[in-house]
């Protein structure tokens, strides 16, 4: 069988496939970008046996630990064990920068193959400038070559910025070339109070904004155009998804963070069977969004609800950035170049 | 005679309520349907930190209400199946020759 047959059926039947926990919300790199409070929010490891548990009780069989960076976690080991005792398969969200011999032994020892990390260039010093962090990408590039030669699958995401801009049309194939997977990410988020941390002078230009779009999709092999029927869900991975933050919050996504409820008050078992906003959002469509009905863009359009609730508070609403991402995509070049991918 | 055991490299689950479960091994990426009788053994297995195969045998038989020797040799096939895809160990030792 294949993933896709298996995504049907936890589709189908509203079954949890996947959650992702923020064990730790502190990062011992400073991103320039960075939307995480300053409040330490470490969670409390009983809690996350707790939701290891009722989530394969839910039928998830894939586990995220996020941040923060997760390798400051002093638990880091245990959660590990625990999950791989219970045979979830996990993905590392992690810099990698601060990787312990003990957390290396410990991915050996249980089968860890799949690890999820970001740079911002192949220049060293451009990357730590960024991360604000001196060392940061020699420490990384050094780990996650260590990652690679025990078989770990390691995919970079590279943030596109002003920085990185005139090496990013090289910056995937130097990557692949190492043996890691690479894709370019465009969409910088605000915080949860719509704010932009990125700086000004970080930011692109609509033109380089235009052009990292294109090798977004390039590197993602994304095809277009896309087939977007308005009785299509506007985010599928809701349906078998969940995202828990470090104090509790249980929310659809990274970036959607409208709390469903608070993990140190309902059981994930009541959530996930009796929360009401949580079916809610999990059922809405395509025909749900006034503004995107008869838009001539849908087919371009890979619309996400939570860029409309950062911005506007309202996940049904348009959101200007969203839309000029699919003007982009259908009025510029993607639809030829899209199929050309690395 | 060997003993089994799930090989580390592998993620499962049975499904809630849906008479269906997969085994996935995460070194070669590829997942597995796991139906019917070898929802049972898979079921049996995961019951034990290892088994004998002549008790899985025997557990399956029981759960069935049926004599050993009818289900021998297709256990015996299943079981095989399983060591060449990477999901169990045969006496410690996976498909990839490594002893855990």
């Amino acid at each position: 069988m294949n993933i896709n047959e298996l995504e049907e059926i936890y589709e189908k039947n509203r079954l949890l496939k996947t959650v992702t926990i923020e064990i730790v919300n502190q990062c011992n790199w400073h991103c320039k970008h960075c939307y995480l409070d300053n409040k330490k929010v470490d969670m409390d490891i009983n809690k996350i046996y707790e939701i290891i548990d009722d989530a394969r009780k839910l039928g998830a069989y894939e586990l995220r630990l996020s941040g923060g960076e997760v390798t400051t976690s002093p638990h880091l080991e245990k959660i590990i064990r625990y999950a791989r005792e219970r045979y979830m398969n996990i993905t590392l969200l992690s810099n990698m920068s601060n990787l312990e011999p003990n957390v290396i032994a410990c991915i050996k020892k249980y089968g860890i193959n799949n690890v999820e990390t970001t740079l911002f260039s192949t220049n060293s010093s451009v990357h730590d400038c960024f991360v604000n962090s001196p060392g940061a990408w020699e420490k990384s590039i050094q780990n996650l070559k260590l990652l690679k030669d025990l078989g770990v699958d390691v995919l970079i995401k590279i943030w596109a910025i002003k920085s990185n801009y005139a090496e990013l049309d090289n910056i995937v194939d130097y990557y692949r070339t190492l043996g890691f997977r690479c894709t370019i990410n465009v969409q910088i988020y605000s915080d949860i109070h719509g704010n932009m941390k990125l700086p000004k002078e970080e930011q692109l230009s609509f033109s380089e904004y235009c052009h990292a779009v294109y090798l977004h999709d390039k590197s993602t092999g994304r095809a277009l155009p896309i087939n977007n029927p308005v009785t299509n869900r506007l985010c599928p991975e809701y349906m078998t998804s969940i995202y828990i933050t470090s104090n509790g919050d249980v929310i659809p996504c990274a970036k959607y963070r409208e709390s469903v409820a608070n993990i140190y008050e309902v059981s994930l078992i009541d959530i996930w069977e009796k929360s009401e906003i949580l079916k809610r959002i999990q059922r809405y469509c395509w025909k749900d969004c006034d503004g995107c009905v008869k838009c001539d863009k849908r087919e371009f359009c890979v619309r996400c609800g939570a860029m409309s609730y950062i911005k506007g508070n309202n996940y049904l609403e348009n959101c200007t950035e969203t839309c000029l991402l699919a003007e982009i995509r259908k009025n510029n070049y993607i639809p030829v170049k899209a199929k050309e991918t690395y | 005679m060997y003993n089994i055991a799930f090989a580390t490299h592998i993620s499962w689950q049975i499904l809630p309520d849906q008479h269906f479960g997969f085994v996935y091994n995460i070194k070669e990426k590829k997942y597995y349907a796991l139906e019917d009788t070898e929802l049972v053994v898979w079921n049996i297995i995961s019951q034990h930190k290892e088994i004998s195969l002549n008790s899985l045998i025997d557990t399956v038989a029981t759960y069935y209400c049926i004599n050993s020797e009818d289900i021998e040799h297709d256990i015996s096939e299943f079981i095989d199946s399983l060591f060449e895809i990477g999901v169990i160990t045969k006496n410690g030792r996976d498909k990839y020759k490594k002893s855990i």
